[in-house]
């Protein structure tokens, strides 16, 4: 170890030195010297980004301190705290009509928005980011125990050999239960979630927030295959379309 | 625009089994009192705004509410909300893709640091780090002020060891820089 490369240890945190480091540092008062100087700066810098953090974070509104509810539209998130309504005297015979018309209201709104949920592509994404971890991981290779089971409660049976499968998972996708599973692909994780439920018109290919992807029906229900690279996508796709079928 | 959340993910093969009001309670102040500090001050010194910083917090940890069934109570926890909060800002900043492929930060050769004139105030240091691209400003946020190591910071960005290893030295030095050009202009 020289000097020049001490420093560039140094450099990267004064916390971090290896043992060669440590060595070259007892026997040079430079370099020792620049160690002390960068520690106290570093903790000069950790003051200075100690910066204030607002109180109240973390509060949750009103209406979300119950625990999680199925029903997609239960799960929006706001970004602000509603205050909570005060209270008034309730006139029960009024209220009674009130509520009874609201209710009516809320059912044709309630199957109108079913129909307004979002595009198939959109709401595959949305999903994909919830969960961040699965795409950068680093797995070992899923059991064939648990990738059945998954794949069975999922309504899918495979015809063949999918290669190495990183993660299998259930999740709930506007109303069911699909298998969401990572393959490995020549250039990396390849997430494809295997949706018996949701018919597609023909193969789509879509590239939402940076994800390329691309839907494929598959008899009533569609495979859709997500990657950082169309190379990825493309092989992950021919490995699977015709080992697919719904066991429904 | 943060989006709506259609799902839940991971749910067991078997019975879900989910818990009940008090524990969900617990556990959630639990999350915002170990996590919200840190939360906070990552989302401040990524966008510099302190009003989008708190909303981007908040969101992350509603979100952290309605997924505490699924959250594992374990490290993983702490990566989910920090890559949450990395991705709200990008997505603010209509960055469509974060950094996947370093490209930028080839290794250090010959390049060296001064061996003085690291004595500075708090106060110009902080001024300094609003000055530092924020390529460089993230790394020294995770292992300085909330103890990331590199290998943590190099998950959480999506580089390589050596890459957050050179960032963090090049932060350092461009740091340096930054404040002795402010001196000089004084």
């Amino acid at each position: 170890m020289n000097c020049t490369h001490f420093a560039q240890q140094l450099g990267a945190g004064p916390e971090g030195l290896d043992e060669a480091a440590r060595a070259h540092m007892s026997d040079c008062d430079t370099c020792a010297a620049l160690h002390a100087e960068l520690t106290q700066f570093d903790a000069t810098l950790r003051a200075a980004l100690d910066v204030d953090v607002p109180a109240g974070l973390g509060t949750l509104p009103a209406d979300s301190t119950e625990a999680p509810v199925d029903n997609p539209a239960d799960n929006v998130v706001p970004l602000r705290h509603a205050s909570a309504p005060a209270k008034r005297s309730i006139n029960t015979p009024l209220f009674a009509l009130a509520a009874t018309i609201l209710l009516s209201v809320g059912v044709f709104l309630g199957s109108s928005l079913n129909r307004l949920s979002p595009p198939l592509p959109e709401a595959v994404v949305a999903h994909i980011e919830h969960e961040p971890n699965l795409l950068v991981g680093d797995w070992s290779v899923v059991p064939a125990a648990h990738l059945n089971s998954v794949l069975s409660t999922g309504k899918v049976s495979l015809k063949g050999d999918i290669g190495t499968v990183r993660h299998a998972g259930l999740c709930s996708f506007r109303g069911n239960k699909v298998a969401h599973v990572v393959v490995q692909s020549t250039n990396g994780p390849v997430t494809v979630m295997l949706l018996p439920d949701e018919k597609s018109d023909g193969i789509m290919s879509f590239n939402e927030d940076g994800y390329r992807g691309v839907l494929i029906p598959v008899g009533e229900g569609s495979i859709a295959v997500i990657s950082d690279s169309e190379e990825s996508t493309e092989e992950v796709r021919t490995n699977f379309t015709d080992k697919v079928a719904w066991s429904i | 625009m943060i989006p709506e959340l259609h799902f839940a993910c991971n749910i067991p093969v078997m019975n879900t089994v989910t818990m009940d009001d008090k524990a969900r309670s617990e556990r959630y102040d639990k999350l915002v009192a170990t996590f919200s500090t840190d939360l906070f001050r990552y989302a401040y010194w990524l966008s510099r705004d302190r009003q989008l910083a708190e909303d981007v917090v908040q969101d992350t940890l509603l979100r952290a509410w309605k997924s505490l069934d699924q959250l594992r109570e374990d490290a993983s926890d702490k990566h989910w909300l920090f890559t949450i909060v990395r991705r709200e800002h990008a997505r603010f900043y209509e960055r469509k893709r974060l950094e996947t492929v370093d490209i930028d930060t080839p290794g250090l050769h010959d390049e060296n640091l001064e061996t003085s004139g690291w004595n500075h105030d708090v106060e110009a240091v902080r001024d300094a780090m609003g000055e530092l691209p924020v390529e460089y400003r993230e790394p020294l946020v995770l292992q300085v002020s909330l103890g990331y190591s590199v290998k943590e910071i190099a998950t959480l960005m999506e580089l390589g060891d050596g890459a957050v290893l050179t960032r963090l030295f090049r932060a350092r030095k461009k740091l340096k820089t930054i404040l002795e050009k402010s001196y000089a202009s004084q």
